[in-house]
Parts: structure tokens; sequence; C-alpha cells
């Protein structure tokens, strides 16, 4: 049966990732000019100058001048086989452009879930299960200033701080040795000495809201029948709440699973570029507002099937989890 | 504000150029990062390195020490001129910053010869210049450019400075060390083009290297090709040899190169850091025969916010510079800084121009708004209708003074009537202007009508790049409303957008800076539309640019001024070229097609205290980049010649 669903999931993403590289293309079209204009922009901003014969010719060696449907073709037959074109900003292939970043955005994505997860669930259960104390005041207060914070200014304001009173550069995920360094365990030691600070700005807010989903959650379940049976029945108070209502609480998180995967990307596109971080954020925000298509569009892409996969990842666990849940009607 | 008295000495460009040769002729000294490779045997001795007749550089200040690095900043993925202005402006000759600019010396050509006419120029590099992987730099390097790359059909369209008088310029080698560029008209302003940076080229490509991915030398090139994924020999050769003027430049470590500083952590897609290290094979030294330059590394950190940007600068870590950096809003934060990091604030002069630079469309698409942009009644009742004082009482903390435009007062090139006509605020003049133009009705909010009803009513297109632009456009709006009747909107938007608009002509208005010399080197847009920054004739522009086959035929006042502007690059000497030039402004002043509000003021970046030989002040235009000032020279004053730590 599980087999099965999953077979069909699969096969209905196709269609869906086919359409999904459509639109994304065409909405990418969709602003006035292209690549060039963007380029041609950038180089009067400088103060250079450009010529309509100059920028006619380079619209014409990037194929810009052809029609959408023609562009299109020429980048999904490619993708169809792995070749994801060249980036016109960077004359690299989108795909090495792409793969070099994603790693440390996954690492950091997964970091940060992990973080705000153990910290913020048991968490939302003390404030739950200790309704109206002192603590659950304390806690709510706390989240609440999180929740209220942008996390981009946070991170201006720990920058600010940190340099102009501790002397400190708390941007990047590595010191200046190890930026273009080759893969080592020493490399890897600074990553985690630095990882800590983007990964703590990203999760207070969501924490917050952790904490909020997950209080409310277990309040709804703390006082259905079936827990005071249980209790009746002599179980003990910790067994009886990890073993029941926590793990129904649980099902929101569960399904959202499916809305992390694409945030890998662009969840902390902000935060990124404000600490410098070499994820693939910044990138996709570069690519976007020089409107270089194919780097643009491969995210686009990339960020369908990181959803599709979340989706069915979440269907899969709750599945698993939760047992009222069948499959396939 | 500093700023040198400007002196045009003798024509500057004619007769010829040559620096004095070295005293002391062997007795060079290298850092001593390269001493050791040198006793390790990887690298030849200074003497086998360096040309047989060394350019020698008398620094700014003193002869500097030898150092370890210095620090700056990049402001995301697409800087790469905050890289070539520390170390790509390396032409075959260089602008003087010392005459501001009014002549040329020699750079990579040891000699530069120009003929009395000013059409035939002949170069001579130095005997025993090397690239920087140790190969001889000879004409054949030139000429791989000229003949393969420059006049390679898939490479049109040609760069029209190699064009004047519409002629292909015609590349002549010689022997292995001199060659001629030859024109068939007289083209006085070619070394100052040459010497500006879009002009590196023909000394930038390695033949060896940068032949292989092209058709005429690698006979397997399509196998080549399909290895590398790429389905043209131009992508093969930018991923090779890069593009001079784009990040590509700095995307591979392998290319050699004749720059003092070399690429060695590349400016690639995602790079968090660029280094460059010095070029063991660089061909200048100083008076005491010390090889340049004195620092061995740069270390650029890439910065996607500009407040990045910023802190990198407050912690101390942006050693000099003041791209990206150089606005009003970061001067407080640079200054209560500077002394903790033990910087000053760098002087970012102006040659000239307005602070805003507004412009009506006279190539309006609406036949009504066109005819009434088009009366010079119109436009001097605009200029005269708003208080400049208070716009830079309000808006520019009172440091400013009215202006329309053009080089300042010190510049031989000043006009006088073209940059303070019309600068007096006079609301009843400018409404009895109006009046006298049939605007005299106005509707319940009191904005005036045109003959046809509509309110005279248009958009000013500008960028939110420039808050310093919108700040002075929302006093000048509220002044026009007030004391005119003209309702004018303000649209600021992402530039790229505001760019699009105004190239397919769809815009009532535009600002931008007004950033103007009059000096070779650069169109002078504001007089005639002879680039796509004229905006104020986008579609006089495109007649100009196709030879009259698209845009629209412009009046006659427009076409004598684009008449003599194709003159300017011809005469053979300073004078002359001022003379022509001046005509054009006499005959553009009268037209007043476009007004400023005041002068473009100096902005300030950062500079340590403890570096040397920096010159006091260097413009912010993209023509004449630090690297004017031989940044190679600079180093640091401590005692060991290392950076001084980033906080003190």
């Amino acid at each position: 049966m599980l087999i099965k669903y999953i077979i069909r999931r699969i096969a209905w993403s196709i269609p869906i990732l086919f359409v999904v590289s459509l639109l994304a293309f065409l909405i990418l079209q969709a602003p006035p000019g292209d690549f060039i204009t963007a380029h041609t922009a950038a180089l009067l901003s400088d103060g250079q100058e450009v010529d309509y014969e100059q920028i006619a010719a380079l619209r014409q060696h990037y194929g810009l001048d052809q029609s959408i449907f023609v562009q299109y073709w020429k980048w999904i037959s490619g993708v169809l086989v792995g070749d994801f074109g060249l980036s016109f900003e960077w004359r690299e292939p989108v795909s090495t452009l792409i793969w070099e970043r994603m790693g440390l955005s996954v690492t950091l994505a997964a970091t940060t879930v992990l973080f705000t997860w153990a910290l913020a669930l048991p968490i939302g259960v003390y404030s739950a299960v200790k309704k109206y104390t002192f603590g659950d005041y304390v806690v709510t207060t706390i989240g609440f200033l999180g929740l209220a914070t942008p996390n981009f200014l946070l991170a201006l304001i720990l920058m600010y701080v940190s340099v102009v009173y501790y002397g400190l550069d708390v941007s990047g995920l590595f010191s200046t040795e190890y930026k273009n360094a080759p893969w080592s365990w020493a490399k890897v030691r600074d990553l985690f000495a630095h990882i800590w600070i983007p990964v703590v700005i990203l999760g207070t807010s969501s924490t917050a809201s952790i904490i909020r989903v997950m209080r409310a959650n277990l309040l709804d379940e703390l006082h259905k029948p079936y827990v005071t049976t249980a209790r009746a029945k002599g179980l003990s108070e910790l067994k009886l709440l990890v073993r029941y209502p926590v793990r129904i609480a649980l099902n929101p998180f569960i399904s959202t699973i499916g809305w992390i995967f694409p945030q890998i990307i662009s969840g902390s596109v902000i935060v990124s570029i404000v600490l410098s971080l070499p994820t693939a954020g910044p990138m996709y925000l570069t690519a976007l507002k020089s409107q270089d298509m194919f780097l643009a569009g491969s995210f686009v892409l990339m960020l369908s099937v990181l959803a599709v996969i979340g989706m069915l990842i979440s269907d899969i666990l709750l599945g698993i989890i939760d047992p009222r849940i069948r499959f396939g009607r | 504000m500093l700023r040198r008295k400007l002196t045009w000495a003798a024509p500057a460009v004619v007769g010829t150029l040559v620096i004095s040769p070295l005293a002391i002729a062997a007795d060079y000294q290298e850092a001593p990062m390269l001493a050791d490779l040198v006793a390790a045997g990887e690298l030849p001795p200074v003497e086998e390195r360096l040309p047989d007749n060394p350019e020698v550089v008398v620094a700014h200040e003193s002869v500097g020490k030898y150092g370890d690095e210095i620090r700056f900043g990049l402001s995301g993925y697409s800087d790469h001129e905050q890289i070539t202005n520390w170390t790509g402006h390396n032409g075959l000759v260089q602008v003087d910053y010392d005459t501001n600019y009014s002549s040329t010396l020699p750079l990579l050509a040891g000699e530069v010869d120009v003929s009395e006419d000013a059409s035939v120029y002949t170069f001579t590099l130095r005997k025993g210049h090397k690239w920087s992987d140790g190969t001889p730099f000879t004409t054949a390097d030139v000429a791989f450019y000229f003949e393969d790359i420059l006049t390679h059909p898939d490479m049109a369209p040609i760069r029209k400075e190699w064009l004047p008088g519409g002629e292909l310029v015609e590349f002549k080698l010689i022997d292995e060390q001199t060659f001629q560029l030859e024109f068939a008209v007289s083209y006085g302003d070619f070394l100052f083009e040459l010497a500006h940076p879009k002009l590196v080229p023909p000394v930038y490509y390695q033949k060896a290297y940068c032949s292989k991915a092209h058709p005429k030398y690698n006979d397997n090139l399509e196998a080549d090709l399909q290895a590398n994924n790429m389905s043209s020999w131009r992508d093969y050769l930018i991923s090779l040899c890069g593009d001079s003027l784009n990040n590509t430049r700095w995307a591979n470590v392998e290319r050699p190169s004749l720059d003092p500083w070399i690429i060695k952590e590349p400016y690639t897609g995602g790079a968090t850091q660029v280094v460059l290290e010095r070029n063991p094979y660089f061909f200048q030294v100083d008076e005491e025969g010390k090889q340049l330059p004195y620092i061995d590394r740069l270390v650029g950190s890439v910065f996607s916010d500009p407040q990045g940007l910023l802190l990198h600068a407050i912690a101390g870590n942006y050693d000099f510079g003041f791209r990206k950096l150089e606005s009003a809003a970061n001067r407080p934060a640079l200054a209560e800084a500077a002394p903790r990091i033990g910087a000053e604030l760098y002087e970012v002069s102006s040659i000239g121009g307005a602070s805003i630079w507004f412009q009506l469309n006279l190539t309006h698409k609406d036949p009504e708004l066109n005819a009434l942009f088009n009366e010079k009644d119109f436009r001097v009742a605009l200029s005269t209708g708003f208080d400049r004082e208070e716009v830079i009482e309000v808006t520019m903390l009172g440091q400013g003074v009215p202006w329309q435009g053009g080089p300042f007062e010190d510049s031989p090139m000043h006009h006088s009537q073209y940059s303070t006509q019309y600068l007096e605020f006079d609301p009843d003049g400018a409404n009895a202007l109006l009046d006298g133009l049939g605007l005299s009705e106005r509707n319940s909010d009191g904005i005036r009508l045109m003959p046809s009803g509509q309110p005279v009513a248009f958009t000013v297109e500008t960028t939110v790049a420039k808050d310093d632009h919108i700040d002075q456009l929302e006093v000048m709006r509220a002044h026009w409303l007030e004391h005119l009747g003209v309702d004018m909107r303000i649209n600021a938007t992402e530039r790229a957008l505001m760019f699009g608009k105004i190239e397919n002509n769809d815009h009532d208005a535009a600002v931008w800076d007004g950033n103007t010399s009059w000096l070779p080197g650069r169109p002078a847009s504001g007089l005639a539309p002879v680039s796509v920054s004229s905006r104020w004739g986008v579609e006089w522009y495109l007649w100009y640019a196709s030879n009259g086959e698209r845009g629209q035929e412009p009046p006659e006042n427009v076409k004598q001024r684009l008449e003599l502007w194709d003159q300017v690059p011809l005469a053979t000497n300073f004078d002359d070229r001022r003379e022509i030039i001046h005509q054009i402004v006499d005959n553009a002043a009268d037209h007043f097609a476009h007004f400023g509000v005041s002068k473009l003021m100096p902005n300030y970046g950062i500079k340590k205290t403890a570096m040397r030989n920096v010159k006091p002040s260097n413009p912010s235009t993209s023509q004449y980049p630090p690297g004017i000032q031989r940044t190679w020279t600079f180093y640091w004053d401590t005692e060991d010649g290392q950076r001084p730590p980033s906080q003190q």
C-alpha cells in the first residue's frame, strides 16, 4: 500500500515539475527587460558607457533575442540531461555554482531546524503543562519578543555590537584562513565555531512560534478524556505525556516538514545576505536581480523539487507516526 | 575642500613621452617573499625577471617598505571594478594624475611616439618585459588582440574608440618590441581613450595561453569545447582569459597577466574572499631599484549587503577605498570609527557636474507634452521656479553651491553661462513665462492646464538606490506645486526598471548623477545626445548612433552640436579640442535642454593613517580609478612595514 502510494506520488510530481518549470520561466521573464538590461544598468551606475550596438550584440550572443519558448526549450532540454546551462553573469555552469553552495545551505538549515526543535519543543511542552505559572509567563514573554524581532535586524545589531565593542567580526561561516581552503577537519571545526551565530539568529523567531504552536496543540489534548482515562489507570505523568498527547501535538510539525525543505534555499536569504554567508540564498537573490535566467530558473526548479520531496516525506512520516492516517484513499 | 589648480601645460598629446631611464642599473631589490623563492630556486633572480629598462617610479611621498597585506571590501557579486581599481588599470598608457588628467604617461609601452597630425601612434614595448608566468611579453601578444580578437567577425561590433571617422584602426607590426596604430584621420583623443580602463584589451591577452580558445590556433577546438561543455569559442575564451571589463577577468587564477598583483583566490560566483598576490615579474621599480609593488597581498572580503561592507570598514578591515562606501549617509559612521581604527576620512573629489541632473524627455511620445517640454521657456520656468538654497539647506546639510552642471570654475573647460544661468529663484518671472506659454488656466487643485485641458503633470524617473536624489526631488516637487502649479510625481524604482523604461523612451523625465568634465575619454552626454546617458534625447541619440536609420531626426541646433561632436576626437591638440567643445557648449547653453541643482560635492571614503604614498584625493568616476595613483606604491609606514592591527 505504502509503496504504491509513493510510486503514484512520484509519478504525479513529474507533470507538476514540468508545469512549475514552465511557469517559473514565464514569471522570471515577466519583469520588463532581461539580463542585458540589468547588466547595462549596472554598467551605467558605475559610470561606464555602453552603446546600443553592443547591447544588441550581447543580446544576440546570449540568445535573448529569441522567443521565450525557444529559450525555455533550450534550457529545459539541457536540464533533462543534467546540463543547467551557463550562468550569464558568471559564465560558469549553473550546476557548479549551485552545488558549491548547497552543502552549506543544507548544513545551516538542518542545524537550525535541530536547534529550534531541540529548544522549542520541550519549552512548549513545559509551558503547556505548567499553564499560567511564572515559568510559562517568562517563556511566553521571551517567545513573543523573539517572534516580534526581525531576524535581519537582530543580525545587524549583533554584528554592530560585536564589531564596535568587542572588535569581533561575526559575519561569514569561516575564519579568513579557511575561507577558500580545501575541506579538512580543521575547517569543519572552524565552521562549527561560526555557524552557531546564524543558527541562533535564524532560530529565534521560529523557536518562538514553535513554542506557541506546541503549547496550543498540547493544551487542546491535555483535557481530552483519553488523558484522564490513562491517568486514572495509573500511568506515570511523564510516560502519559510523551506517549499520547505530545505525539498527537507533533502532527502539525511533521506535516510542515514539506515547507522546511524549500526554506533551505529561500528561508534565510536576508539573514544570509546581512551576515555574508556563503550559502545559496544570496546567490538566488542576485540571480533574480540580474535576471540571470538559467541560474534563477534552476533555483526555482530546485525549490519546487525540494517542496515536492518535502511534501512526500511529510506525508509518509505522518502515516508512520499517526496510524489514523491511511494511504491511498 | 582640497582642489588643486588645473593647469594645461603644453599641447598634451603630441610629442614623445619617455620616462627617465634607471640610474642604478643592476642593483635591484625584491620583496622578502620573492627572495625566499629565488633562494629556493623556484624563481629566477630579480634582474632576470625585470625588463632591461624597468620603469622607474617616483612615489608620491617616499620610498616604501615591503609589507604583508592590504585589506578591502567588495560589495556583492558584480563589484569587479573594485579589484580593477587596485590592480587592473594597466594599459599601454595611463592618464597623469599630477597634470589633472590633462596628459598621459606611457605605462606598459616604454615609449609612445605620436605623429605630427596625431594619426600614427608608434608604441615600443620594453625589451625583456615578462608575463606573470615568466614568458616574454611582445608585440605578438598585441597582434593577437588586434588581428584575431578585435577584428574577428564573431566579436562584432567593434568598439567605436577603434573607429574614429568611421575607419577601423590599422595595426602594423614592426618588430618584437615595436608596433604602430594608424588611423585614417587625426585622432588627438586616442591616448586618453587608450588610458581608460576600457581599452586595456590590447595588452590583456597572452597569445600563448588565450589562443587555445581561438579557432585559428586550436585544431582540436571542437573537442575542447565539448570537453568543457561549451558551444562557442567566445565562451571558451572567456572561461580561459575572462573579459577585461567584467567579473570573469578575476575568475581564472591561471591566466597570465601583466598587472602588479595577480589573482590567487578568484572572484567567482559565491566567493566570500578574493586574494591577489604580487606579480613577481612586474616591470616597475622605485628610485632605489626596489621592485614594486611594496605590498605582498590584497585581501578582499565579499559582502552581499552594503551594511556588511560598512561594518567591515568600521571594524578596521577596509584599509583604503571609497567605492560603495562614499555616501553622505555613511559619513558619520566612518568619521566616528576613524580614530578607533587608526584611519582618516579620504576625500572623493568631483571634477565637475551637478548633484542632480534633471532631464525632461525632449523626444516624448505624447505630442502635447513633447511640445511643452521643447519650449525653452518651460524649462527656464522650472529651473527658476524652485529655491536651490533651500534644497541645499534641507537635503545637503547646507553643503552645496547652486549649479546647473558642467566643470567647475578652476577647470579650463569651465563655461560660465552653461553652469550658472537661470539659477536664481524667481517665482514671479517663472509664472509669467508659464502664463506666456498659454498655461494660465488652472484646475481646482491649482494645477495649470494645457490647452487640451490636461493638467501640467509629469513623472520623473529615479532609482531607490539614490536616496539623496529622492530627497532633492521631494523639495523641488513641493516648490513647483506651491509656486508654479506644476505637478511633478517621483517614481523611484529599481535601476534596471528605470533604465529599461528610458531605453524604450517611455519616460517623462529622469534624473541621474551629473558628473561632467568634458575631458577626453568620455562622451559629453549633456552637451549633445551622444550616449545612452543622454536621457533628455533618447530618440535623437538613437538617430545619431544608427547614422539616421532609426530614432528621430533632431532639430537643427542639436544636429549642429552632433556634427561638432564628431570633430572633437580628431582635434590634434588640447586647445583646438577645447575650442570645439566650447562651440558646442555655447549652443547647448542657449538651448538649455536640462538643468542641475547644486555642485556635485565631494564624498568621503576611508584611508588608514599609516598608509603612505596615497594622494590627497581621488575622483569617483570609473574613468579615473585609484590605479592612476599607482596603488602599487602604497605601503605601511610601520616599524616592520607590516599591516598594523585592524583596531587600536
